[in-house]
């Protein structure tokens, strides 16, 4: 037994040395885990987001558009900003900061909408957008 | 009593100095980012069993990968640690490995079970978690990268695992999961646990704990990478419950030395091309009663598009006792349509030899679903 555990752990060693890959797999979970990935119901990020401090708006606009396609992973760098003084309260009562609140949710509603009749429908407006200013830039 | 009084003592003493280390970290931070989710999953399946006397269709809950879910919440402490907490419940009615030719329901009443419950710190100096959840080791014999883990799960005794092998009409009362298990270490149970930071593809684990009123010390390693052509995972683990310390005779101290060991892991290689392969192999020793036990199974798949199907071969050697072999082949396939839905097909084989006897085979067709809420 102690030889199967020494094999082992010289096994692991040897590996760990050889560490020059991309990193793919270091976590915990077994196989049998609620699996990683979207939820029929919750969307994209596979669970319900029963609160969250992002949605208090303590980010400010420049942050936010800096980073719609935010994951987890980023927490740490966007922790850092904050720690280092340089995101700035908004002004809670402007209406750039309502304006900003209202882009927040449209980007909530983006991570989660995906494969939605409601989203389609927003692919579809965008083509026809598209096509319009086409249209336009043409008729001039 | 007293050894062991002070040994407990000596982990507790340990267990608090980490909780002070990790609440010193703490106490230096502010807090920042916050969240809390909520997320689960169904999983239930039609079985069909038939031990060449008795056959019956089941309406079963799939526990290799139960009806569960899950409330998680983490928030930045400072800028380099984050705290979190995890509560994860299963709630089964009719679990797959407790139905029987004689139960076609289990229990009267589905209930709670405990999965998890546990708070974690993590950082650059790895991870610090508590309370009840995977031992260092749990599913280091249970690596997979097939894609059929649904339905083809190594810890195959989870589907039919209360159907009992027959000889010539007659009910041997063995069933499948007295002779049939992956020896996946100690599972999930009350612990404090230490993972390092990645070493480059590498992450090493301790966890020490108390499960079934016996202490239990576990060390593990997860290797994980991208590799040209495809990637790999390897897990691998030790464990150590020791089932005698708690009741130390000085009359027989010989008969208190009940340590279960079990070493072992599993690894995994997926092609870019969709082909793979994954092996286990672990031992399994009890001082005090059963016969060291072992455990292999080989499994080749292939992944294409939303498909994914395998075989594989396992063998469970005395396990129930002395002598006794019990083999078992499969076929498994799952269709993912979409990212939270799978639907799943197995047929296995279940065979059994005891010492001067062998008994007819369990023969298992599972088809099911599981969704992700």
């Amino acid at each position: 037994m102690t030889r199967t555990l020494a094999l082992s752990l010289a096994l692991a060693t040897v590996l760990s040395g050889c560490g020059i890959m991309n990193q793919h797999y270091a976590g915990g979970e077994s196989s049998n885990d609620i699996p990683e990935g979207p939820g029929m119901l919750s969307g994209q990020d596979g669970a319900f987001v029963i609160y969250s401090d992002e949605k208090d708006g303590q980010q400010t606009p420049s942050e936010a558009g800096e980073r719609t396609n935010d994951t987890a992973d980023d927490h740490s760098e966007r922790s850092k900003d904050a720690a280092s003084g340089d995101a700035s309260p908004a002004p809670a009562d402007t209406a750039e900061y309502r304006e900003f609140r209202d882009y927040q949710a449209f980007l909530r509603w983006k991570r989660t909408a995906k494969g939605t009749e409601a989203y389609r429908e927003f692919q579809d407006w965008r083509k026809w957008r598209n096509y319009k200013r086409w249209q336009e830039q043409h008729a001039q | 009593m007293t050894f062991n009084r002070r040994e407990h003592n000596g982990h507790s003493k340990n267990a608090l100095l980490a909780l002070g280390a990790a609440a010193a970290v703490v106490a230096s931070g502010q807090a920042f980012a916050l969240s809390a989710k909520v997320s689960g999953q169904i999983d239930r399946a039609l079985m069909y069993g038939n031990n060449g006397d008795q056959s019956k269709v089941f309406n079963v809950d799939n526990s290799n990968s139960s009806t569960r879910f899950r409330f998680t919440a983490e928030g930045d402490v400072t800028d380099t640690v984050k705290a979190g907490t995890v509560f994860e419940t299963e709630y089964q009615s009719n679990p797959s490995n407790a139905v029987s030719f004689d139960n076609l329901t289990a229990g009267s009443s589905p209930t709670l079970h405990e999965r998890k419950m546990e708070a974690y710190f993590k950082g650059l100096f790895g991870k610090v978690s508590i309370g009840q959840g995977d031992g260092a080791a749990n599913g280091n014999a249970e690596v997979d990268l097939s894609g059929t883990s649904v339905v083809s799960y190594v810890h195959a005794d989870s589907v039919g695992g209360g159907l009992t092998f027959q000889n010539n009409g007659t009910d041997s009362g063995i069933s499948i999961g007295d002779v049939y298990n992956n020896n996946d270490f100690e599972s999930r149970y009350d612990r404090l646990r230490y993972d390092t930071p990645a070493f480059g593809p590498a992450v090493l684990s301790a966890s020490y704990g108390d499960k079934d009123n016996s202490p239990v010390t576990e060390l593990a390693a997860r290797i994980g990478s991208d590799v040209p052509g495809g990637k790999y995972m390897i897990g691998l683990g030790y464990s150590n419950k020791d089932t005698g310390s708690n009741n130390p005779s000085p009359a027989s101290p010989q008969a208190d030395k009940g340590n279960v060991v079990t070493t072992g892991g599993s690894a995994s290689y997926l092609s870019n091309t969709g082909l793979n392969g994954t092996v286990t192999y672990t031992t399994k020793s009890d001082d005090t009663s059963s016969p060291d036990a072992k455990f292999w199974d080989v499994k080749i798949g292939y992944k294409f598009g939303k498909n994914a199907v395998a075989i594989d071969y396992g063998r469970s050697k005395d396990r129930f006792g002395d002598g006794y072999k019990a083999d078992m082949y499969r076929i498994g396939y799952v269709y993912k349509p979409v990212g939270w839905a799978e639907l799943f097909a197995a047929a296995k084989v279940h065979k059994l030899d005891g010492p001067n006897q062998s008994y007819d085979d369990i023969k298992v067709v599972t088809t099911g679903t599981r969704i992700k809420f």
